[in-house]
């Protein structure tokens, strides 16, 4: 049995994204990198690894641009790579978790490691609803997991403070953002990715009929303009700032 | 905070979509396409921004300690070392039975090149020199040299250095006097001392490999009686006499009589040794035959100035990053045509058109200089082709664009971080902004490795008419085909019209100085700066139009569109300085030569 890390590919937190005919404009997106909450679950992925609890796959769903994403992280150590090609832009989430079930099964994994949502739909739903269909405990919003005896030491946070649990295979972490440093590719780790295959499939391939989308998006729009900041100098201003940060902030 | 972000789509468009280079590099037998390349290059920028910059103001301010004879490097810059090597990323380009990458040396040159002194210009220079010591010893060296020195030098384990300079020779190395004695056991002990040697001592690494310049007895007079010997600072601690053939690579604790006298306080890169080294019968190796030091030293020379041009457009593109982003933020005074903001107390600056001048000036500049960088770089792996026309064609560019490459970019880079400083008005010249750091840290580049009149010299008295004009021809070749295949679009124009004018200036202006120059060497000389200045514009013209052709072929993406705009201001606002250049080089050498020297 393996690991498998779950990843995304989003618009850079850096790119704009422009809005074009109730959709967004993939093509005017300049730069794509992996989810954030994703790399969090890559590094402990490959801490898992490390540990000797399997060889690490990472698998995606998604357009062909994709790939370059599963590269870059065998650049840092994953040792093979799922790619299951398919236009995911007018899916919902039912469909894309049929399709990583499939592949975390096809690849027998049974500890799975992911975001615990997307940065570009935020919609946190792809942990739970792939635990659910692979049959896995699932644990959600971890900031750190660890190989402990035959199962797994997760912390999580929770709206009053960190809760320690330990799961067994099979299990899936869906991380929050973590206190450890990402790990960087380095010239021989981009050397070797670039010598490794993707296996690349379709959900025909692996056995899913996602069938129809459930949910039909109407229109994207961009977020409002957010507010110009206001700037105040001098200790005559105080009083000003605090009746605003009382009143309008909230946050005093 | 200081900003940074590495051109990465700038090298995507120039690499991929105007110089397609996949094709060519995989012709010479890498295994390459654009995602490995993207992720090199991505690989190193992240490396950079995030180990490098960080500490760059700090060197800037703490510096390095010199104290009884040695050097000690801020620990933070030695921590960052340790973390390149680590990373693989001082040997993109080194062979990989020395333990590198073998990567396109494209790479290694340009985009390491100019991301690295972005970033840490006085880090990045050690890596580089290093790089030089390693290429030169690997095409010159005997094996037994090539065998013990390579691996560290080509990892970084082990630094390089250059040693040319003397306290009495600087740009006239025929009259130095370092001396170098033949041993029975086939070594030399050499004796001299070198000034200005870049990272001549410091702790970054074990041991520290000169390739110093001197003469042995009975040499002939002048630059041809020069020399190369390669000297270490420390020798295999197993090393009794003779030559290193299966010796061990732990050290003597002694050094080998090299000895650093003191380091130069400077205007900038202050964590950067510049050293006066002792060589006091210092045990050394030849490299390469007798009296072909100056024509290997200068195989390390044009390398290095490929580097120190890249090292002008890396500083200047980050002096405009920075020098934007605190205009973008900046409210002074109105819109001459009404005010854009009225709601605010100010317009953004970006509404002056002297400011958008000077950020275009900058913007425009480095672009095109990063472009013919670029294929200068793809040109130095076709030297490397299997087929002796490729590398007749790029060598004889090589030649050719290494002075312009060195001289213009550093000039236009000096350029580039006083107006960016100019943008910011009073903060610019604050400490708390780093861009007056990149002005003090950039003005070097003009100066060493050959200043850039020496420069203009090499360009208009040795490479114009180097092997029968061939140089010019290779060049005249493309640009001629490109003027003719764009004449007749009418889009194209405005880029093409210009530019064939700038050739055929060029051509005018290169046969005046052959002619003239003949005749009168002062008439040659008193126009060379000018002359490489023309023909820099020249080149960055022909970059900015096949740029724009390019462009056009994605028109309505903001990206494409902004290209095209950039070739615009710089036909419209940069190249017509070539009218006045030519006007200049015309007006001959009398007005600076027949001035009295006594009232200077």
């Amino acid at each position: 049995m393996s690991i498998a890390v779950l990843l995304k590919q989003v618009p850079d937190t850096t790119a704009k994204i422009a809005v074009s005919g109730g959709r967004v404009d993939q093509g005017s997106v300049s730069k794509w990198s992996t989810s954030p909450y994703d790399e969090y679950a890559l590094e402990y992925a490959l801490q898992l690894k490390e540990s000797g609890a399997g060889d690490l796959v990472a698998i995606t769903c998604g357009p062909a641009r994709s790939s370059k994403m599963l590269t870059d992280a065998a650049a840092v150590g994953v040792d093979s790579m799922l790619h299951v090609e398919v236009d995911t832009s007018e899916m919902d989430s039912k469909q894309i978790q049929s399709i990583l079930a499939a592949a975390v099964k096809h690849c027998d994994a049974d500890v799975i490691l992911c975001g615990k949502q997307a940065a570009d739909t935020n919609s946190g739903s792809t942990g739970p609803g792939v635990a659910s269909l692979i049959d896995a405990a699932c644990v959600g919003m971890v900031s750190e997991v660890s190989v402990d005896g035959d199962g797994f030491s997760a912390l999580r946070g929770t709206p009053t403070g960190n809760e320690r649990v330990v799961v067994s295979r099979p299990c899936l972490f869906a991380f929050d953002k973590a206190a450890t440093e990402l790990r960087r590719p380095n010239v021989k780790g981009i050397m070797m990715a670039k010598k490794k295959v993707i296996e690349t499939v379709s959900p025909g391939d692996l056995g899913v009929d996602i069938g129809e989308s459930g949910i039909k998006i109407n229109a994207h729009d961009s977020p409002p303009e957010k507010p110009p900041g206001q700037k105040f100098e001098g200790a005559e201003s105080v009083s000003t700032v605090v009746t605003k940060l009382r009143e309008e902030a909230n946050v005093i | 905070m200081v900003e940074y972000e590495a051109p990465l789509r700038d090298y995507d468009f120039l690499f991929n979509e105007v110089f397609d280079v996949t094709p060519t590099i995989k012709r010479l037998g890498y295994d390459f396409d654009e995602d490995f390349l993207s992720m090199l290059a991505e690989g190193w920028a992240d490396h950079a921004k995030e180990v490098w910059l960080p500490i760059n103001q700090l060197g800037d301010r703490v510096g390095l300690k010199f104290e009884n004879g040695e050097i000690t490097m801020p620990q933070e810059f030695k921590d960052a070392y340790k973390q390149g090597i680590e990373g693989g990323w001082f040997s993109t380009s080194t062979k990989p039975e020395h333990g590198g990458m073998g990567a396109p040396i494209f790479f290694q040159s340009v985009i390491w090149g100019e991301i690295a002194t972005a970033t840490n210009m006085a880090m990045s220079v050690l890596p580089a020199l290093t790089l030089g010591v390693y290429d030169v010893l690997n095409e010159h060296g005997d094996q037994v040299l090539v065998d013990y020195f390579s691996s560290n030098l080509a990892q970084g384990h082990w630094a390089g250095t250059m040693c040319l300079t003397e306290p009495h020779a600087g740009t006239d190395l025929g009259i130095i006097s370092s001396k170098a004695i033949p041993q029975d056991d086939g070594s030399y002990r050499v004796t001299g001392t070198k000034i200005f040697i870049t990272y001549g001592e410091h702790d970054m690494t074990e041991n520290i490999v000169h390739l110093v310049l001197a003469k042995t007895p009975g040499s002939p007079e002048g630059t041809k009686g020069i020399t190369m010997f390669l000297v270490p600072k420390y020798l295999p601690k197993d090393w009794k006499s003779g030559d290193l053939d299966g010796l061990s690579h732990d050290l003597m604790q002694e050094h080998n009589g090299v000895t650093c006298a003191g380091s130069e306080e400077k205007m900038g890169i202050h964590a950067s040794p510049t050293c006066v080294m002792n060589f006091d019968n210092s045990v050394g190796w030849r490299v390469g035959d007798l009296h072909t030091g100056m024509k290997l030293m200068f195989q390390m020379m044009n390398q290095e100035r490929l580097a120190t041009g890249i090292m002008g457009l890396g500083l200047a593109e980050i002096a405009y990053q920075n020098s934007l982003a605190w205009a973008k933020d900046r409210r002074q005074g109105r819109d001459l045509r009404g005010p854009k903001d009225p709601k605010e107390p100010a317009d953004n600056i970006l509404v002056h058109p002297d400011v958008r001048r000077m950020l275009l000036e900058a913007k425009v500049n480095n672009e095109g200089c990063r472009a013919l960088a670029a294929w200068t770089g793809i040109l130095l792996d076709q030297m490397h082709s299997d087929d002796p026309d490729e590398v007749e064609y790029a060598s004889s560019l090589v030649a050719l664009f290494t002075p312009i490459v060195k001289a213009h970019f550093t000039d236009v880079a000096c350029e580039t971080a006083s107006t960016c400083m100019q943008v910011m008005g009073g903060a610019g010249y604050c400490t708390e902004y780093a861009v007056e750091q990149f002005y003090r840290d950039v003005r070097i580049s003009k100066i060493w490795e050959g200043t850039n009149g020496v420069q203009a010299l090499d360009l208009a008295g040795r490479k114009i008419t180097q092997n029968m004009g061939k140089n010019l021809r290779h060049l005249m070749w493309p640009l001629t085909e490109f003027i003719e295949e764009n004449r007749d679009i009418p889009e194209m124009l405005e880029f093409n019209k210009p530019l064939h004018q700038g050739v055929r200036g060029l051509q005018q202006l290169t046969l005046l100085m052959i002619a003239e120059g003949q005749a009168n060497p002062h008439f040659l000389a008193a126009g060379a700066t000018d002359y490489c200045r023309y023909f820099g514009n020249v080149l960055l013209a022909y970059m900015w139009a096949k740029m724009a052709k390019k462009a056009m072929e994605k028109k309505g993406d903001p990206f494409y569109d902004a290209k095209i705009a950039s070739a615009r201001f710089f036909f419209k606002r940069i190249y017509p300085e070539t009218v006045s250049l030519a006007a200049k080089i015309q007006s001959g050498h009398k007005s600076v030569m027949e001035y009295p020297t006594e009232m200077f």
